[in-house]
Protein backbone atom coordinates (compact mmCIF):
# COMPACT_ATOMS: atom_id res chain seq x y z
CA UNK A 1 0.00 0.00 0.00
CA UNK A 2 1.49 3.40 -1.07
CA UNK A 3 0.19 7.08 0.08
CA UNK A 4 0.94 10.00 -0.98
CA UNK A 5 0.47 13.07 1.63
CA UNK A 6 1.95 15.64 -0.71
CA UNK A 7 -1.43 16.00 -2.43
CA UNK A 8 -2.92 17.00 0.72
CA UNK A 9 -0.59 18.18 3.78
CA UNK A 10 -0.09 22.34 3.89
CA UNK A 11 3.29 23.92 2.47
CA UNK A 12 3.15 24.78 6.53
CA UNK A 13 3.55 21.51 7.80
CA UNK A 14 6.20 20.40 4.76
CA UNK A 15 7.83 23.26 6.05
CA UNK A 16 9.18 22.34 9.05
CA UNK A 17 6.40 21.94 11.07
CA UNK A 18 6.71 18.65 11.27
CA UNK A 19 10.15 18.65 12.50
CA UNK A 20 9.02 20.83 15.61
CA UNK A 21 6.70 18.49 16.43
CA UNK A 22 8.96 14.85 16.35
CA UNK A 23 9.58 14.39 19.96
CA UNK A 24 11.76 11.65 21.34
CA UNK A 25 11.05 9.57 24.31
CA UNK A 26 14.10 7.18 25.57
CA UNK A 27 16.59 8.08 22.71
CA UNK A 28 13.67 6.91 19.77
CA UNK A 29 11.75 9.58 18.30
CA UNK A 30 7.88 9.65 18.57
CA UNK A 31 5.45 10.49 15.51
CA UNK A 32 2.35 12.24 15.04
CA UNK A 33 0.28 12.05 12.10
CA UNK A 34 1.36 15.87 11.52
CA UNK A 35 5.12 14.63 11.28
CA UNK A 36 4.02 11.99 8.36
CA UNK A 37 2.27 14.71 6.23
CA UNK A 38 -1.19 12.95 7.12
CA UNK A 39 -4.17 14.01 9.08
CA UNK A 40 -5.28 11.71 12.38
CA UNK A 41 -8.15 10.22 9.73
CA UNK A 42 -5.12 9.51 7.18
CA UNK A 43 -3.09 7.98 9.71
CA UNK A 44 -5.93 6.06 11.14
CA UNK A 45 -6.79 4.35 7.57
CA UNK A 46 -3.94 3.43 6.62
CA UNK A 47 -2.91 1.59 9.84
CA UNK A 48 -6.30 0.27 9.63
CA UNK A 49 -6.45 -0.30 6.38
CA UNK A 50 -4.34 -3.41 4.32
CA UNK A 51 -5.43 -6.16 5.49
CA UNK A 52 -8.13 -4.85 8.20
CA UNK A 53 -12.09 -3.97 7.34
CA UNK A 54 -12.68 -0.46 8.16
CA UNK A 55 -15.32 -1.20 10.78
CA UNK A 56 -15.41 -4.30 13.43
CA UNK A 57 -18.79 -5.71 13.86
CA UNK A 58 -20.86 -5.06 17.03
CA UNK A 59 -19.68 -6.39 20.74
CA UNK A 60 -22.55 -5.70 22.34
CA UNK A 61 -26.60 -6.56 21.40
CA UNK A 62 -28.37 -4.41 24.71
CA UNK A 63 -25.60 -3.64 26.39
CA UNK A 64 -23.39 -0.24 27.07
CA UNK A 65 -19.80 -0.81 26.34
CA UNK A 66 -16.69 1.31 27.45
CA UNK A 67 -15.52 2.48 24.27
CA UNK A 68 -17.28 5.54 22.43
CA UNK A 69 -16.81 7.75 20.23
CA UNK A 70 -13.82 10.40 20.32
CA UNK A 71 -13.90 13.84 18.25
CA UNK A 72 -14.24 13.21 14.57
CA UNK A 73 -16.60 10.37 14.88
CA UNK A 74 -20.62 10.51 13.88
CA UNK A 75 -22.85 7.72 12.89
CA UNK A 76 -26.31 6.90 13.01
CA UNK A 77 -28.03 3.64 13.65
CA UNK A 78 -31.87 2.44 13.26
CA UNK A 79 -33.48 -0.31 15.04
CA UNK A 80 -36.24 -2.39 15.43
CA UNK A 81 -37.95 -4.84 17.42
CA UNK A 82 -40.88 -7.29 17.64
CA UNK A 83 -43.00 -6.66 20.84
CA UNK A 84 -44.63 -8.77 22.95
CA UNK A 85 -48.14 -10.05 22.51
CA UNK A 86 -49.72 -7.78 25.00
CA UNK A 87 -48.79 -4.91 23.25
CA UNK A 88 -50.75 -3.02 20.99
CA UNK A 89 -48.35 -3.64 17.72
CA UNK A 90 -46.25 -6.09 16.40
CA UNK A 91 -43.05 -4.18 16.25
CA UNK A 92 -41.23 -1.08 17.14
CA UNK A 93 -38.41 0.54 15.87
CA UNK A 94 -35.98 3.43 16.87
CA UNK A 95 -33.16 5.86 15.28
CA UNK A 96 -30.07 6.75 16.83
CA UNK A 97 -27.37 9.45 16.47
CA UNK A 98 -23.82 9.92 17.64
CA UNK A 99 -21.27 12.50 18.13
CA UNK A 100 -18.16 12.06 19.75
CA UNK A 101 -15.82 14.62 21.68
CA UNK A 102 -12.88 14.82 23.11
CA UNK A 103 -9.93 11.88 23.35
CA UNK A 104 -10.78 8.99 25.42
CA UNK A 105 -6.50 8.22 24.59
CA UNK A 106 -4.92 11.25 25.87
CA UNK A 107 -7.89 12.60 28.06
CA UNK A 108 -11.54 11.71 28.22
CA UNK A 109 -13.64 11.56 25.57
CA UNK A 110 -17.77 11.98 25.52
CA UNK A 111 -20.47 10.00 23.32
CA UNK A 112 -23.65 11.99 23.14
CA UNK A 113 -26.48 10.10 21.68
CA UNK A 114 -29.87 11.41 20.60
CA UNK A 115 -32.14 9.11 19.97
CA UNK A 116 -35.80 9.69 18.25
CA UNK A 117 -38.41 7.12 19.02
CA UNK A 118 -41.16 8.26 16.93
CA UNK A 119 -39.96 7.32 13.14
CA UNK A 120 -42.91 6.50 11.30
CA UNK A 121 -45.59 8.96 12.45
CA UNK A 122 -45.15 12.27 13.80
CA UNK A 123 -40.81 11.79 13.24
CA UNK A 124 -39.17 12.98 15.52
CA UNK A 125 -41.60 14.30 18.21
CA UNK A 126 -40.40 11.75 20.73
CA UNK A 127 -36.60 11.26 22.03
CA UNK A 128 -34.45 11.59 24.57
CA UNK A 129 -30.42 12.01 25.28
CA UNK A 130 -27.72 9.81 26.25
CA UNK A 131 -24.05 10.78 27.28
CA UNK A 132 -20.91 8.85 28.23
CA UNK A 133 -17.71 9.77 29.42
CA UNK A 134 -15.16 7.32 28.43
CA UNK A 135 -11.34 6.59 28.47
CA UNK A 136 -8.85 4.15 26.91
CA UNK A 137 -7.42 2.45 29.34
CA UNK A 138 -5.25 0.91 26.62
CA UNK A 139 -5.05 -0.13 23.20
CA UNK A 140 -7.66 -2.66 24.22
CA UNK A 141 -9.26 -1.78 27.05
CA UNK A 142 -11.83 0.93 27.55
CA UNK A 143 -14.21 2.11 30.19
CA UNK A 144 -17.17 4.65 30.67
CA UNK A 145 -19.79 6.00 32.79
CA UNK A 146 -23.13 6.85 31.68
CA UNK A 147 -26.16 8.34 31.78
CA UNK A 148 -29.11 7.36 29.43
CA UNK A 149 -31.87 9.32 29.02
CA UNK A 150 -30.32 12.53 30.62
CA UNK A 151 -32.90 14.36 28.90
CA UNK A 152 -35.90 13.66 26.32
CA UNK A 153 -38.78 15.36 24.73
CA UNK A 154 -42.85 13.82 23.85
CA UNK A 155 -43.19 10.36 25.49
CA UNK A 156 -39.60 9.66 26.28
CA UNK A 157 -39.60 12.43 28.90
CA UNK A 158 -41.06 9.85 31.17
CA UNK A 159 -39.07 7.22 31.55
CA UNK A 160 -36.16 7.36 34.04
CA UNK A 161 -32.57 7.94 33.66
CA UNK A 162 -30.54 4.73 33.44
CA UNK A 163 -27.16 5.24 35.30
CA UNK A 164 -24.16 2.64 34.45
CA UNK A 165 -20.42 2.51 34.84
CA UNK A 166 -18.84 -0.56 32.40
CA UNK A 167 -15.48 -1.74 30.91
CA UNK A 168 -14.45 -3.64 28.00
CA UNK A 169 -11.61 -5.56 26.49
CA UNK A 170 -10.45 -7.07 23.83
CA UNK A 171 -8.39 -10.26 23.88
CA UNK A 172 -7.02 -12.43 21.63
CA UNK A 173 -7.61 -16.42 21.54
CA UNK A 174 -5.98 -16.93 18.37
CA UNK A 175 -2.81 -19.09 17.90
CA UNK A 176 -0.43 -20.29 15.17
CA UNK A 177 -0.93 -16.29 13.89
CA UNK A 178 -4.32 -16.67 13.53
CA UNK A 179 -6.50 -13.69 15.76
CA UNK A 180 -9.43 -15.09 17.24
CA UNK A 181 -10.34 -11.71 19.60
CA UNK A 182 -12.97 -11.58 22.32
CA UNK A 183 -14.53 -8.94 23.49
CA UNK A 184 -15.84 -8.89 27.31
CA UNK A 185 -18.17 -6.42 28.45
CA UNK A 186 -18.86 -5.33 31.92
CA UNK A 187 -20.52 -2.88 34.16
CA UNK A 188 -23.35 -2.30 36.83
CA UNK A 189 -26.38 -0.04 35.93
CA UNK A 190 -29.83 0.96 37.06
CA UNK A 191 -33.11 2.04 35.21
CA UNK A 192 -33.12 -0.19 31.89
CA UNK A 193 -30.18 -2.85 33.30
CA UNK A 194 -33.06 -3.37 36.50
CA UNK A 195 -36.08 -5.57 36.89
CA UNK A 196 -39.06 -3.58 35.54
CA UNK A 197 -40.42 -2.39 39.73
CA UNK A 198 -37.31 -2.63 40.76
CA UNK A 199 -34.70 -0.06 41.71
CA UNK A 200 -31.50 -2.02 42.15
CA UNK A 201 -28.00 -1.43 40.86
CA UNK A 202 -28.01 -4.21 38.73
CA UNK A 203 -24.71 -6.23 36.70
CA UNK A 204 -25.16 -6.32 33.17
CA UNK A 205 -22.26 -7.85 30.40
CA UNK A 206 -21.49 -10.09 27.71
CA UNK A 207 -18.85 -11.42 25.32
CA UNK A 208 -18.42 -11.22 21.25
CA UNK A 209 -16.20 -13.45 19.81
CA UNK A 210 -15.41 -13.11 16.08
CA UNK A 211 -14.47 -15.59 14.27
CA UNK A 212 -14.05 -13.52 10.99
CA UNK A 213 -12.77 -9.74 11.02
CA UNK A 214 -16.26 -9.36 9.90
CA UNK A 215 -18.53 -10.99 12.29
CA UNK A 216 -19.34 -11.63 15.46
CA UNK A 217 -21.17 -13.96 17.58
CA UNK A 218 -22.74 -11.60 20.94
CA UNK A 219 -23.81 -13.43 24.46
CA UNK A 220 -25.58 -10.23 26.14
CA UNK A 221 -26.82 -10.28 29.63
CA UNK A 222 -28.55 -7.12 29.18
CA UNK A 223 -29.37 -6.96 33.26
CA UNK A 224 -32.93 -8.07 32.34
CA UNK A 225 -32.49 -10.82 30.09
CA UNK A 226 -29.82 -12.48 27.74
CA UNK A 227 -29.69 -11.63 24.44
CA UNK A 228 -27.80 -13.84 21.13
CA UNK A 229 -26.82 -11.91 18.05
CA UNK A 230 -25.16 -11.70 15.12
CA UNK A 231 -23.32 -8.71 14.17
CA UNK A 232 -21.41 -8.30 10.59
CA UNK A 233 -19.76 -5.95 8.48
CA UNK A 234 -21.10 -7.06 5.01
CA UNK A 235 -18.82 -4.41 3.41
CA UNK A 236 -14.75 -4.23 4.06
CA UNK A 237 -14.61 -0.60 2.98
CA UNK A 238 -17.72 0.50 4.46
CA UNK A 239 -18.28 1.39 8.07
CA UNK A 240 -21.74 -0.33 7.88
CA UNK A 241 -22.37 -2.77 10.53
CA UNK A 242 -25.41 -4.94 11.10
CA UNK A 243 -26.96 -6.94 13.76
CA UNK A 244 -30.14 -9.12 14.31
CA UNK A 245 -30.87 -11.45 16.82
CA UNK A 246 -32.70 -12.45 19.59
CA UNK A 247 -33.38 -10.58 23.19
CA UNK A 248 -34.49 -12.10 25.93
CA UNK A 249 -33.73 -15.77 24.96
CA UNK A 250 -34.88 -17.40 28.59
CA UNK A 251 -38.13 -15.12 28.45
CA UNK A 252 -37.46 -13.41 31.92
CA UNK A 253 -39.75 -11.56 33.58
CA UNK A 254 -43.47 -13.55 31.94
CA UNK A 255 -42.11 -12.01 28.73
CA UNK A 256 -41.54 -13.64 25.26
CA UNK A 257 -38.45 -13.58 23.40
CA UNK A 258 -38.28 -10.90 20.96
CA UNK A 259 -36.48 -10.65 17.25
CA UNK A 260 -34.44 -7.71 17.11
CA UNK A 261 -32.07 -6.04 14.76
CA UNK A 262 -29.78 -2.88 14.14
CA UNK A 263 -28.45 -1.25 11.47
CA UNK A 264 -25.47 1.29 12.05
CA UNK A 265 -23.11 3.63 9.84
CA UNK A 266 -20.18 5.97 10.73
CA UNK A 267 -17.84 9.13 9.51
CA UNK A 268 -15.16 10.53 10.21
CA UNK A 269 -13.79 13.63 9.48
CA UNK B 1 -24.62 4.93 2.17
CA UNK B 2 -26.30 8.31 2.08
CA UNK B 3 -28.64 9.13 5.58
CA UNK B 4 -31.82 9.23 3.13
CA UNK B 5 -31.54 5.75 2.48
CA UNK B 6 -30.94 4.52 6.44
CA UNK B 7 -34.13 7.06 6.79
CA UNK B 8 -35.79 4.92 4.33
CA UNK B 9 -34.78 1.96 5.98
CA UNK B 10 -35.83 3.13 9.23
CA UNK B 11 -39.30 3.59 7.93
CA UNK B 12 -39.49 0.33 6.64
CA UNK B 13 -38.30 -1.26 9.75
CA UNK B 14 -41.01 1.34 11.67
CA UNK B 15 -43.88 0.34 9.62
CA UNK B 16 -46.98 -0.37 11.40
CA UNK B 17 -45.26 0.66 14.74
CA UNK B 18 -46.49 2.27 17.32
CA UNK B 19 -46.85 6.51 17.01
CA UNK B 20 -44.23 6.47 19.94
CA UNK B 21 -42.30 3.37 20.98
CA UNK B 22 -41.16 3.20 24.39
CA UNK B 23 -37.57 3.93 25.54
CA UNK B 24 -37.07 1.20 27.50
CA UNK B 25 -38.11 -1.81 25.06
CA UNK B 26 -35.73 -4.78 24.89
CA UNK B 27 -32.78 -4.99 22.87
CA UNK B 28 -30.90 -2.54 20.00
CA UNK B 29 -34.33 -0.13 19.96
CA UNK B 30 -33.22 0.84 23.46
CA UNK B 31 -29.98 0.40 23.78
CA UNK B 32 -26.98 2.97 23.38
CA UNK B 33 -26.35 3.64 19.56
CA UNK B 34 -22.49 3.06 20.05
CA UNK B 35 -23.43 -0.89 20.27
CA UNK B 36 -24.64 -0.55 16.70
CA UNK B 37 -22.80 1.93 14.87
CA UNK B 38 -18.91 0.78 14.21
CA UNK B 39 -16.43 3.11 16.43
CA UNK B 40 -13.43 3.51 15.40
CA UNK B 41 -12.28 2.91 18.83
CA UNK B 42 -13.67 -0.75 19.16
CA UNK B 43 -11.98 -1.44 15.54
CA UNK B 44 -8.62 -0.20 16.88
CA UNK B 45 -8.69 -2.45 20.12
CA UNK B 46 -10.05 -6.01 17.88
CA UNK B 47 -7.10 -4.68 15.76
CA UNK B 48 -4.67 -4.44 18.30
CA UNK B 49 -5.49 -7.86 20.29
CA UNK B 50 -2.56 -9.43 20.23
CA UNK B 51 0.07 -7.35 20.18
CA UNK B 52 3.17 -8.67 19.65
CA UNK B 53 6.64 -8.61 22.66
CA UNK B 54 8.77 -5.53 21.90
CA UNK B 55 11.54 -4.37 24.13
CA UNK B 56 10.04 -6.75 27.21
CA UNK B 57 6.55 -4.53 26.75
CA UNK B 58 3.87 -6.08 24.45
CA UNK B 59 2.53 -3.04 21.96
CA UNK B 60 0.64 -2.69 19.14
CA UNK B 61 1.87 -2.53 15.65
CA UNK B 62 0.28 -2.68 12.08
CA UNK B 63 -0.65 -5.63 10.13
CA UNK B 64 1.28 -4.63 7.31
CA UNK B 65 3.61 -2.59 5.62
CA UNK B 66 2.18 0.73 4.44
CA UNK B 67 4.27 3.09 2.14
CA UNK B 68 4.26 7.12 2.15
CA UNK B 69 5.63 8.36 -0.92
CA UNK B 70 7.39 11.79 -0.14
CA UNK B 71 7.23 12.42 3.30
CA UNK B 72 8.03 16.01 5.20
CA UNK B 73 11.73 16.14 4.44
CA UNK B 74 12.11 17.55 7.80
CA UNK B 75 10.44 14.46 9.37
CA UNK B 76 13.19 12.18 7.21
CA UNK B 77 15.85 14.25 8.27
CA UNK B 78 14.79 13.82 11.69
CA UNK B 79 14.69 9.98 11.99
CA UNK B 80 17.90 9.62 10.03
CA UNK B 81 19.67 11.89 12.84
CA UNK B 82 18.11 9.90 15.86
CA UNK B 83 19.91 7.18 17.54
CA UNK B 84 19.44 3.58 16.37
CA UNK B 85 19.11 5.04 12.97
CA UNK B 86 21.64 2.70 10.41
CA UNK B 87 22.47 3.65 7.23
CA UNK B 88 21.55 1.71 3.94
CA UNK B 89 22.61 2.19 0.42
CA UNK B 90 22.28 5.41 -1.54
CA UNK B 91 21.18 7.61 1.10
CA UNK B 92 18.28 5.26 2.52
CA UNK B 93 18.03 4.45 6.06
CA UNK B 94 16.19 2.11 8.66
CA UNK B 95 15.08 2.98 12.26
CA UNK B 96 13.52 0.02 14.66
CA UNK B 97 10.58 0.35 17.38
CA UNK B 98 9.97 3.94 16.55
CA UNK B 99 6.11 5.48 18.22
CA UNK B 100 3.43 6.77 16.03
CA UNK B 101 0.90 8.25 18.32
CA UNK B 102 -2.55 7.99 17.03
CA UNK B 103 -6.01 8.85 17.86
CA UNK B 104 -6.47 5.16 19.51
CA UNK B 105 -2.90 4.91 21.32
CA UNK B 106 0.19 4.40 20.04
CA UNK B 107 1.76 1.99 17.35
CA UNK B 108 4.92 0.72 17.15
CA UNK B 109 6.43 0.37 13.74
CA UNK B 110 9.86 0.03 11.84
CA UNK B 111 10.74 2.62 9.60
CA UNK B 112 12.94 1.76 6.39
CA UNK B 113 13.80 4.94 3.74
CA UNK B 114 14.87 4.11 0.47
CA UNK B 115 16.83 6.27 -2.07
CA UNK B 116 13.81 7.26 -3.44
CA UNK B 117 12.81 8.90 -0.38
CA UNK B 118 9.43 6.55 0.08
CA UNK B 119 9.04 6.09 3.93
CA UNK B 120 8.14 2.33 4.75
CA UNK B 121 6.33 1.54 7.90
CA UNK B 122 6.75 -2.22 8.40
CA UNK B 123 5.42 -4.26 11.27
CA UNK B 124 7.29 -4.58 14.58
CA UNK B 125 7.87 -8.78 14.33
CA UNK B 126 9.18 -10.07 17.66
CA UNK B 127 11.30 -9.58 20.81
CA UNK B 128 13.18 -6.71 19.84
Amino acid sequence: MAFRPSLIRSALMAGGLAAASLAHAQGTPTLTAQDLGLTSAQLQALIQGGSAAVASPGIAFGSAIGFGANWGTVGVGIGGATLPKTASDDYDGSMGFIAGFGDSTNAVGLEATINIISLRESFGDDGNLNLKLHRNLDATTAIAVGVENVAGWGNADDADESVYVVGTKVFDLGADGKRLPLAVNFGLGNGRFDDPGEDDVTPFGGIALMPHEQWSLIADWAGTGLNLGVSAVPVRSLPLSISVGMVNVTERNDSDSEFAGGLGYSWQF
Amino acid sequence: MKAPLLIAIAAALSAGAATAGSVVAPGPVSSPAGTIIPLPGVTAAVNSAGGVSSGGNTVTTIAQSVTIQAPPAATVAALKAAPGAVAGANGGFTLNNVTINTATGPVVVNIVVDASGNLTLQPVTGDA
